[in-house]
């Protein structure tokens, strides 16, 4: 095997995961490869190294402050959070939308429709509707009544109604 | 002694003294990977403190499935993640890196010489570290400093015990890569 190859296996052998064969025959390389043997040692030193990445020590008092955050954080979120815990906070969900059903049933039925006088937007537009088709049909009636000869000026439409005035 | 396990089991029966026992036996731990994680000193009880807290604020959903510090190390993972990717560039100058550190004791150093030496060492052991992508990271953060097994750090970040050995492995030679200029003295840092 070459060294590219066996690089990886120089480097698990140094963190101790290499076992028979595979470590019998690294072993055996780097007795005779001076370019593994330096892989190995710089792999042994990097892990020293790191060692060397000093530890901090936490303050002492880790464990009090632990809980009087604790304790903050439940002051904060707190009440409600106690509420639901408790089982009392389902009670008073139960009784708000109690009070809120009754409240929607009250006003269904006591405050009613004042008068008819209530006007939608939508009572405006049918109202519009209503004057334009009246107005469009007088429009036609009056185009259609043109094939019955020339017109002079307006038409007398009470005498057209009324007394025969196609006769 | 009681385990872990069973100290989280009292704390899921509302007995808060087991997770104060169960707090001095990990925090140290948390608090180192989660400033080895961040580099921030200034955050990383802050971060332990949030990690112990959302342990605990869960423990009622507790189940003893696999080891207690897996768990831990997951969430302090979740949490340094979070927060190192909140805070956009994490890195810090050398100035920046704490120097109240024990001394070392060697009466052959000269003080200053090796305040200078240990915060060049650190800033530039975190870069490299940081330079791996993030399960090399941690697989290495994990085995090296908390001493979790390959099979812990599996658990932690979900994979197969070959996988972590091999983000072990794979680190281990980019960091050789990147720490040769430190290593060519033949390893005697004087620390």
């Amino acid at each position: 095997m070459e060294c590219k190859d066996l690089r990886e296996m120089v480097v698990s052998h140094s963190s101790g995961d290499l076992a028979g064969e595979g470590r019998v025959l690294v072993e055996s390389h780097l007795s005779g490869c001076a370019e593994c043997s330096e892989l190995f040692s710089n792999s042994n030193e990097v892990w020293r190294l790191l060692g060397e990445w000093e530890e901090i020590e936490p303050g002492n008092d880790y464990v009090s402050e632990f809980w009087s955050r604790v304790e903050k954080e439940e002051a904060r979120v707190g009440f409600w959070s106690s509420l639901w815990h408790s089982g009392a906070g389902w009670k008073l969900a139960g009784a708000l939308a109690s009070v809120l059903v009754v409240g929607i049933f009250s006003l269904v039925i006591f405050t009613g429709d004042p008068g008819g006088n209530v006007v939608a937007d939508r009572d405006v537009q049918d109202d519009m509707l209503l004057l334009e088709l009246d107005s469009a049909t007088s429009r036609d009636t009056t185009a259609a009544l043109e094939i019955y000869g020339p017109w002079d000026g307006g038409i007398d439409v009470v005498n057209i109604n009324g007394n025969g005035g196609f006769n | 002694m009681e385990s872990d396990i069973e100290l989280m089991l009292r704390t899921k029966s509302g007995d808060d003294g087991a997770f104060s026992e169960l707090m001095r036996r990990h925090y140290k731990g948390v608090v180192n990977y989660i400033y080895r994680f961040t580099n921030r000193r200034d955050n990383s009880e802050d971060l332990a403190q949030e990690v112990f807290l959302r342990i605990y604020r869960s423990a009622g959903q507790y189940k003893p499935e696999a080891k207690f510090s897996t768990w831990l190390y997951k969430i302090a993972t979740n949490v340094s993640l979070t927060y190192v990717k909140k805070k956009g560039n994490n890195s810090l100058s050398l100035d920046e890196i704490d120097d109240s550190g024990d001394a070392t004791g060697n009466p052959a150093l000269d003080i200053a010489d090796d305040i200078i030496y240990r915060k060049e060492i650190m800033g530039v052991i975190f870069e490299a570290m940081e330079s791996l992508p993030e399960r090399e990271k941690v697989a290495i953060l994990l085995c090296k400093y908390e001493g979790l097994s390959y099979e812990e750090v599996a658990h932690v970040l979900e994979c197969t015990v070959g996988a972590v050995k091999a983000y072990v492995h794979r680190g281990r030679m980019k960091l050789i890569e990147r720490l040769k200029p430190y290593l060519s003295e033949g390893g005697d840092y004087g620390v």
